[in-house]
């Protein structure tokens, strides 16, 4: 029932808003695939120690909104992203490496990357609402939920002596930058 | 006052494209810029200056999309006489009562008439694809299997070629010209991406992408196939899709079996990272 009413629904979007909310949904997909692949990263490194609780604790919400995603993108019809097998490495490669510098390098990752999507998501509202917040209502509310999620994350990584990390500003930074590129990226490939 | 702040910035920008070296007379592409945004209240000044319509009552009830779409539907029942072709859109404008000339709305000529018949044809396939599904999910019909769905949407989307495959070579070859191919392109990943999605697939990676491009190169493939096809009933065209359908199913599961997943490539990672980890005895902290 859900996918046709759906299919009624996108008939009654304008091509603009089919546009926005394929780009939407595309980039947030690959942000909670490359999500997932991180904490995968950092449970390798970090699984056995204490705060690979928590880690374990973030792990599990992000792949309830990777399934969340999946769910959506066929709904919309949506094309997912190609660039998928790159942001799984480099995901991984991220987790992994934050970890090697200890627990608060972890925290740090989380902080920063959790920070960019919360960013993201308060844009992607911003942008859903102003276009029609009526139509877009299922997708509003899920983006909200996943918005309010990711900053708890953002906040139990600080909890966690996230900035007692080394070179906490510059890796904060630097990994802020990658997020952009990469759903600057998402967004159109 | 509206009217003549609408003629002023007509003006304006027939001037710039004046200078930009078109050669229209100035008057004409002003008028014709004003109709366009000054459908609702045109006066009697601006039809005169229309290239579409000669009827002033015509032009004032009938937005210029729809006159469109009528000439090119007309247009379908001239192929076979005319080809792909201005004939046979300037002999339908003449059945519509508009001068022959009016197929110069469409400046790609036979290219519009096909890319037109082929969105119309899509347009069609899709709807009847969807009316299935929606029987499917209101629980009236069973699921079919997917390969016996694909088999039957190629079959129909192909068989409303039939009654032009006499000139259908003759529509591939403006299809691949490149100022159609783009939107030739559009077309045909809309169309395999309905046929997918209403033979089931939900896939959201990679698969995504490979399911389309094949089933593309099979369509088009049958498409070639179809028009050089003597058999009874186009026999020969079902018969080849069936085995490149064939061809697809098995390749999916060659693919399956043999490449890593990205689950399983990940775990690899894992594991490699461990295993040079122990190696070079950088253990785990609370060991």
């Amino acid at each position: 029932m859900a996918g046709i009413g759906s299919v009624v629904l996108r008939r009654a979007m304008s091509t603009e808003s089919k546009r926005m909310v394929d780009r939407f949904i595309r980039v947030d997909h690959a942000g909670e695939v490359g999500a997932n692949y991180i904490y995968r990263g950092q449970m390798a490194v970090l699984g056995n120690t204490e705060v690979g609780r928590v880690i374990q604790r973030m792990w599990d919400q992000e792949k309830e909104h990777m399934a969340k995603f999946e769910e959506l993108i066929p709904q919309h019809r949506v094309r997912p992203t190609v660039l998928l097998p790159i942001w799984n490495v480099a995901g991984f490669v991220l987790g992994a490496g934050t970890a090697l510098l200890g627990k608060e390098g972890a925290m740090a990752c989380t902080v920063a990357v959790e920070d960019s999507i919360v960013e993201h998501y308060n844009n992607q509202i911003r942008a859903l609402i102003e276009d029609d917040p009526e139509k877009h209502k299922e997708l509003l509310e899920v983006i909200k939920k996943f918005r309010d999620e990711e900053l708890e994350h953002h906040d139990m990584g600080l909890e966690h002596d996230a900035e007692a990390a080394p070179a906490y500003q510059t890796l904060t930074n630097v990994i802020k930058g990658g997020c952009k590129a990469a759903i600057w990226l998402s967004e159109r490939i | 006052m509206a009217l003549r702040f609408i003629r002023i910035v007509c003006f304006s920008t027939s001037s710039l494209l004046k200078t930009a070296g078109r050669s229209r007379p100035l008057s004409t592409s002003s008028a014709l810029r004003c109709t366009k945004t000054d459908q609702e209240n045109s006066g009697s000044q601006h039809e005169q200056h229309t290239e579409s319509s000669e009827d002033p009552h015509m032009h004032e009830e009938i937005p210029e999309s729809e006159v469109r779409q009528r000439l090119l539907d007309a247009a379908l029942e001239f192929v076979p006489t005319h080809g792909w072709s201005v004939e046979a859109l300037a002999e339908a404008a003449q059945t519509e009562g508009l001068p022959a000339v009016s197929h110069g709305m469409f400046p790609r000529g036979g290219g519009d008439l096909a890319l037109h018949f082929v969105g119309v044809c899509n347009a069609q396939l899709a709807e009847q694809m969807a009316q299935e599904t929606q029987q499917v999910e209101e629980g009236h019909v069973e699921r079919r299997h997917t390969r016996e769905f694909l088999r039957d949407a190629m079959e129909t989307r192909l068989r409303m070629i039939v009654p032009y495959v006499d000139n259908w070579p003759q529509a591939m070859s403006l299809l691949a010209q490149p100022n159609c191919a783009p939107d030739s392109l559009k077309l045909l990943s809309g169309l395999v991406d309905d046929m997918w999605y209403h033979a089931g697939d939900r896939s959201a990676d990679l698969n995504w992408y490979t399911k389309r491009v094949t089933l593309a190169g099979v369509y088009t493939s049958a498409q070639l196939v179809l028009v050089r096809d003597q058999s009874p009933d186009y026999q020969e065209t079902w018969e080849f899709i069936d085995s490149r359908l064939d061809n697809l199913e098995q390749l999916g599961k060659a693919v399956r079996g043999v490449a890593p997943t990205v689950e399983s490539l990940a775990q690899g990672l894992s594991g490699a990272y461990l295993t040079i980890r122990n190696i070079t005895g950088f253990n785990v902290r609370d060991r």
